[in-house]
């Protein structure tokens, strides 16, 4: 009976220790962050030119959790929303109320709330996005919703009045804060980024704030017609991000990144870095100077090493904050 | 019957004469808006055949013809004989070196190596013409320049500071695989909210914010 007893005792212990050192196996080679890349990329679709980038497909041929209805009402209460904080800041300036109220602008928003619109909707793979997308479109505005999460990826409205903005980049940034709080999103995101696209529009970007580090996959980003105080659009980015530890520090980061530099030629004189969220990619993993891109899925924390050569052109590499890998990068080859 | 005879051939004559006018003039009308795709051989490594490529099936589908296409652009003279040319020449896509109101073919090369919105060199009525370089958007000397401005139907799209390389393929992908479904201003707003870069790309635009960037005569 003992010598059963311990035969079945010696017999546990030995799977415990195999399934141990078969988990410990399979998570070192897990760990390395470019091998995860390269695997995911093998298993991508090659797509080859924009038609392939963007493929209608039938929607019977497709299972998807969204339906076409589900997807216009997702739209709509958007719009809704949106329209009326529209209005109410068009008015908020009382100088230019009456003009406003003549304008096509106000009409359009004020219309949008009660009107049945005939919509255009079909279903859209998105090779590069690698998301299944129902992409709709009315005469006041379009828009574009995940499939499967239902989730809002883009909602524009086809605005024709504009006006040229007078406002500096402190009266925007003012502005753009102020209309993304209307929009009551539930979330702390805070401002990171604006910019002028034409006389009359930014584009402003709110993010996530993870460990005092912004996160751009998890974002909003408003277009916005300062002057009449409008949200011409709205897009909302929701990627899952890897919390990988911060176990190397800048200096470490630094070196690994002109090390890898030098390997390659590159004569690096003074560099800069910061800790950050990016998605890894396959810009280092090229030969003679030519870049291939494949962005991956994985986004994790790096260090962002901008390198500068003597004629000041810069490259930037990303460092893994965990591995220590060269997982990416980028050159302002412009 | 000969005079009978002479008259007979003679109005044929004519009328052949006319058919073959109008025929010309019926073709001249319905000439399809041309345009060149060209990107400079120093980025040919960095995305440049790929952006290149992106930009031409974009073009073809906004109804272009695309009558020159360059990704290994080494002498200005290739993009300057194509801004000169006589010809329906509407539409350019140009990748490559810049900084404020200068495009260069090499990073680092002399003065024979840019074109100037000031040095006369540019000529033309143009349609649309997408300047993928850095600065190229800081002003809108080059739109001005190119005649996109103050007019309908034309527009001048660049980048209004520098840009990394990796981030404007990203947006450029977007961008190129919706153009034609609405405006192009939207198309461009929508590419620089969609695209997942960690920034905003700079991308500016001078001209008609309501045009779709068709070619004229489609």
């Amino acid at each position: 009976m003992k010598k059963k007893m311990l035969m079945i005792l010696c017999i546990l212990v030995i799977c415990i220790i195999t399934t141990t050192t078969v988990l410990a196996i399979n998570n070192i080679k897990q760990d390395s962050v470019t091998e995860r890349m390269k695997k995911e990329n093998l298993e991508k679709i090659e797509y080859n030119g924009i038609e392939s980038i963007k493929q209608e497909i039938e929607e019977t041929s497709v299972d998807v959790k969204i339906t076409k209805e589900e997807a216009i009402d997702i739209s709509k209460a958007y719009a809704n929303k949106i329209s009326k904080i529209n209005l109410e800041e068009m008015l908020v300036d009382k100088v230019k109320n009456t003009q406003l109220k003549q304008s096509a602008n106000m009409e359009k928003f004020n219309n949008i709330v009660s009107k049945d619109y005939k919509n255009e909707i079909n279903i859209v793979k998105n090779n590069v996005e690698q998301r299944i997308i129902w992409y709709q479109k009315n005469e006041d505005y379009y828009s574009r919703v995940d499939a499967n999460t239902g989730e809002l990826i883009l909602l524009h409205y086809n605005i024709t009045d504009f006006e040229e903005s007078t406002k500096n980049e402190e009266e925007v940034r003012s502005i753009a804060s102020e209309l993304y709080k209307k929009l009551e999103l539930n979330n702390d995101f805070e401002l990171y980024s604006l910019s002028q696209f034409d006389d009359s529009t930014w584009v402003v970007m709110f993010t996530e704030k993870r460990e005092e580090i912004f996160n751009p996959y998890n974002s909003v980003k408003l277009t916005i017609l300062p002057e009449n105080r409008i949200i011409e659009s709205i897009s909302i980015n929701n990627e899952n991000i890897e919390d990988n530890e911060v176990v190397i520090n800048e200096n470490q980061a630094q070196k690994i990144a002109i090390a890898m530099m030098k390997s390659k030629d590159y004569e690096i004189v003074s560099t800069n870095s910061e800790l950050a969220i990016r998605r890894v990619n396959s810009f280092w993993e090229n030969s003679e100077n030519n870049y291939v891109l494949q962005e991956s899925d994985i986004i994790r924390k790096v260090w962002e090493i901008e390198c500068k050569n003597s004629k000041g052109k810069k490259f930037i590499v990303y460092v893994d904050a965990t591995t220590s890998e060269v997982v990416g990068g980028d050159t302002y080859g412009y | 019957m000969d005079i009978k005879n002479a008259k007979i051939k003679v109005t044929l004559t004519i009328i052949c004469i006319i058919s073959l006018l109008l025929i010309m003039t019926l073709d001249s009308l319905a000439v399809i808006d041309q345009a060149g795709i060209f990107s400079v051989d120093e980025l040919k490594g960095a995305y440049g055949t790929q952006l290149a490529q992106l930009a031409k099936n974009g073009m073809q589908k906004l109804g272009y013809n695309i009558t020159e296409y360059n990704d290994t652009v080494t002498n200005r003279q290739t993009i300057l004989n194509y801004i000169t040319d006589s010809g329906n020449h509407y539409a350019m896509y140009l990748n490559g070196h810049g900084s404020n109101d200068v495009f260069a073919i090499q990073q680092y090369g002399g003065s024979d190596t840019i074109i100037t919105p000031t040095n006369n060199t540019i000529r033309g009525y143009w349609h649309f013409i997408f300047m993928s370089s850095c600065y190229s958007a800081a002003t809108d000397s080059f739109a001005n320049a190119f005649k996109t401005t103050g007019y309908s139907n034309r527009a001048f799209m660049g980048w209004y500071k520098e840009v990394a390389t990796a981030w404007s393929y990203t947006w450029a992908e977007v961008f190129w695989s919706h153009v034609g479904e609405n405006t192009l201003r939207q198309v461009a707003l929508d590419a620089t909210s969609v695209s997942t870069t960690p920034g905003t790309t700079p991308i500016r635009m001078y001209g008609d914010k309501t045009w779709y960037g068709w070619a004229w005569d489609k």
